[in-house]
């Protein structure tokens, strides 16, 4: 403690200091409040809900104990087919706006409207989806489930390669050209690999993403009931099967919506934590 | 007189840098980025099997000189270059002359390594097969000589798989060298190579430098006035987009032609 | 004092041209300490001839030193020469300038052999090839303390100046002693007198660069200036 006095301007920035760090660690606590709290509601109801059943049977008729296999199932295969369908579209057109297009007209409006894309509510997928895939062929499906889910991967992936190719410093680029190597060489070999752990970190973040999605599912792949591997048929998924057990009136369908929304929430915890552990930026081995 | 000194010394004196054919010659350069003018009608040479070095305080041209040697400015379109550079004889900035062959005869190593996210090996063999189809054998001993010739090869030769990204600094910078090398360019364009490196590594490409001096003609942008001193066999001292002065070392840092020169390298600039 | 074998330095060239500089300091103080003995012998012998060559040959010590510090003044431009480095450096061109001194001295003795052509032989005069000898190998040592960085060496041609300065004064005694003495020749053998106390004189002076050389040397390899014994101050 000093015991001259205190300067006057320093007492103010003091109290300013003072009074701004208890807003801002207010505001911190406030919003971490809410997010501890869903967590905690749903750790405490789904792993309440957890049995070896959950994974070995199909989703029940009301009333009924079951499981949600089919749910499992049928979300790994549609988020499988928006890997297969977003993916390479997203990285092509990510590296076009990187590498090609920099900061062209073209190029600078393939990214507003990817923003657009990316900041599209989800429902409005779905429901695009539904018109462009549902009505013309008659019927719901997998299918039309995993192009809506690849569609809301895709503004993901074309972000966040555009992004971690840009990160990638000029001076790479110019030294593998003057090497003398052609443009595609260069960046198909070099840059990439360079940023492989940035575009991987998008993608896996997109799946994370997608993997809790609901709202394009509804009009797409609709659900099932039962085992289905038939991808032109409605097919079961978690967020679906969520969705209608905890509208429902049964004890046991509650039950079985918490503990999806457990393992679908431990599934994208535990993809972050993979991506932040295994692809954070570091020297390549 | 001349029987009684018999040790030449060991670095070129006037006389010999002007008997060196010239390997590059630069005819009223300008270069602008966009409007900006940055270089001012620039006029010499560069001799064969030489060290030269462009000096001169930040923004005086003289990356923005050594940028237009491999026409590595093309990538930025609003970037212009005018005027003509020489590689024996021939024209570079002309439109017909092909980027490929160019880039094949005069190399560049950065100011920051670049090592590529490879293997040490493949950081060398990846470009060497660009150009020549080798058996694994030859392809082996390519690498070899190369990273020989950067002086690195002792320090990794049992390590060759490792990443590159795990050498040092200053080892990621001789890979750098090597993977040019290795290429078998004419000229080696270095810019600022050391003045992210400590001076040990800095002494090592120093020494490279001047080792290969007979085999390759060297053109190195410097911020440190000391390293020009030391490896130059001619010395040019760039300001304002004006290139000053050109001389070998005595002219340059002994009795310089040009007040400006002499203010630069006695540190008395501005 | 233990000879420090220094390593080699990172940048090779700079090895080269300190060995490059000190071969040309070898050169030179070599044809120094042979043109002090020569004119030596010339001016016993009243050899006109050798004497004419041995002035003529005086520039080549002069060109030698010129090299040396052009090659200096490069080598301390391009290097920036530290320490060890930079006390050498500097002392190459010190020592040039002693040896260019030494080479003068020896033109000197010389010119006075021309002189002396028609003199006969005074009594006195035996003792100069001695002295010369003693001048003579000073030099050769103190360069050779210099090439072989050896100081020990170096100090023990400090110390032989004083044996140096008492033959010197016993011969300019004998050689006053020869032209006081009265006689029919005594003209002649002032005016001849003179000239051999000159030559006396200047093997002196040599003796006392082979010193100066010996103290640069010293100090270069030391750190020490032993200059209170200097007789031109240079350290």
């Amino acid at each position: 403690m000093s015991r001259q006095p205190m300067n006057p301007i320093v007492r103010r920035r003091q109290i300013t200091n003072a009074i701004a760090l208890v807003l801002a660690t207010g505001a911190t606590l406030f919003g971490l409040l809410w997010l501890v709290w869903i967590l905690w509601t749903t750790v405490t109801q789904g792993a309440s809900a957890l049995s070896p059943a959950l994974f070995t049977q199909m989703t029940p008729p009301p009333g009924e104990e079951g499981g949600l296999l089919n749910a499992f199932y049928g979300s790994a295969v549609m988020i499988l087919l928006a890997i297969v369908v977003g993916t390479p579209i997203g990285i092509l057109a990510g590296t076009y706006l990187s590498e090609f297009g920099k900061t062209s007209v073209l190029a600078e409006t393939i990214r507003f409207i990817n923003d657009i894309l990316l900041s599209a509510p989800s429902i409005v997928v779905g429901l695009f989806i539904y018109e462009l895939v549902v009505t013309t062929t008659g019927h719901f499906s997998g299918y039309a489930g995993g192009l809506a889910l690849g569609m809301i991967l895709l503004p993901v992936v074309v972000r966040t390669t555009d992004e971690a190719l840009r990160l990638i410093p000029n001076q790479l680029r110019e030294a593998g050209l003057a090497l003398g190597l052609p443009q595609w060489k260069v960046v198909g070999y070099v840059i990439y690999r360079s940023a492989s752990t940035g575009i991987a970190t998008g993608v896996l973040l997109g799946v994370a993403r997608i993997s809790g999605e609901t709202a394009p599912l509804l009009f797409t792949a609709l659900n099932n009931q039962y085992w289905s591997t038939d991808l032109s048929a409605p097919m079961a998924n978690v967020p679906v099967v969520i969705f209608q057990y905890a509208m429902s009136p049964y004890d046991s369908w509650h039950a079985l919506a918490w503990a999806g929304a457990f393992v679908v929430t431990a599934f994208v915890l535990a993809l972050s934590i993979a991506v932040r552990l295994f692809l954070r930026p570091r020297s390549f081995k | 007189m001349s029987a009684l000194i018999t040790d030449r010394p060991a670095q070129t004196g006037s006389q010999d840098l002007a008997q060196r054919p010239t390997k590059v010659s630069v005819r009223n350069l300008e270069f602008f980025y966009g409007k900006t003018r940055a270089l001012h009608g620039v006029n010499f040479d560069v001799p064969a099997n030489a060290i030269t070095a462009l000096i001169g305080p930040s923004g005086c041209g003289k990356s923005t000189l050594l940028r237009t040697f491999n026409r590595m400015f093309e990538l930025y379109p609003e970037q212009k270059a005018t005027g003509e550079i020489q590689l024996d004889g021939e024209n570079i900035l002309a439109s017909n002359y092909s980027l490929a062959n160019l880039r094949a005869r005069i190399g560049m190593v950065f100011q920051k390594p670049t090592p590529f996210a490879m293997s040490i090996f493949e950081n060398v063999a990846f470009p060497l097969r660009h150009y020549e189809k080798l058996s694994k054998a030859e392809m082996q001993e390519r690498v070899e000589i190369a990273l020989t010739q950067a002086a690195l090869w002792n320090e990794v030769k049992d390590k060759l798989d490792r990443s590159a990204l795990a050498l040092s600094g200053g080892q990621q910078q001789r890979l750098c060298i090597a993977r040019t090398l290795a290429v078998r360019p004419e000229v080696v364009l270095l810019d600022e190579p050391t003045s992210a490196l400590d001076p040990q590594s800095t002494a090592r490409i120093e020494e490279f430098v001047l080792e290969q001096a007979r085999n390759f003609t060297f053109v190195i942008v410097t911020h440190n006035l000391q390293q020009a001193a030391r490896i130059a066999d001619q010395t040019a001292f760039m300001l304002n987009g004006d290139l000053v002065e050109v001389g070998p070392h005595e002219q340059m840092f002994i009795h310089p032609h040009d007040p400006r020169t002499r203010d630069y390298v006695t540190g008395r600039f501005g | 004092m233990s000879e420090e074998i220094l390593p080699p330095h990172t940048l090779r060239a700079f090895d080269s041209d300190i060995s490059r500089i000190r071969n040309l300091i070898r050169t030179s103080g070599d044809l120094a300490a042979r043109q002090i003995s020569d004119a030596v012998e010339a001016l016993v012998r009243r050899d006109t001839a050798a004497a004419a060559q041995i002035a003529a040959d005086d520039g080549q010590i002069d060109a030698l030193q010129s090299a040396v510090e052009l090659d200096a003044i490069n080598t301390i431009s391009r290097r920036s020469p530290q320490a060890d480095d930079l006390r050498e450096l500097f002392s190459t061109i010190k020592i040039v300038g002693d040896l260019e001194r030494v080479g003068d001295y020896a033109k000197n003795i010389a010119k006075r052999t021309v002189a002396l052509a028609e003199a006969p032989v005074a009594p006195s005069e035996g003792d100069i090839p001695t002295i010369a000898d003693m001048v003579a190998v000073m030099v050769e040592d103190a360069i050779r303390a210099y090439i072989e960085r050896d100081a020990e060496l170096a100090r023990d041609v400090i110390e032989r100046d004083s044996v140096v300065d008492e033959a010197y004064n016993a011969l300019s005694r004998a050689i006053l002693q020869d032209i006081t003495e009265p006689g029919a020749d005594q003209a002649d053998r002032i005016a001849h007198g003179t000239h051999l106390l000159f030559v006396a004189k200047n093997l002196e002076r040599v003796g006392d660069h082979a010193t100066n050389i010996a103290e640069i040397t010293y100090y270069s390899l030391t750190g020490i200036a032993m200059g209170a014994r200097s007789t031109s101050g240079i350290v």
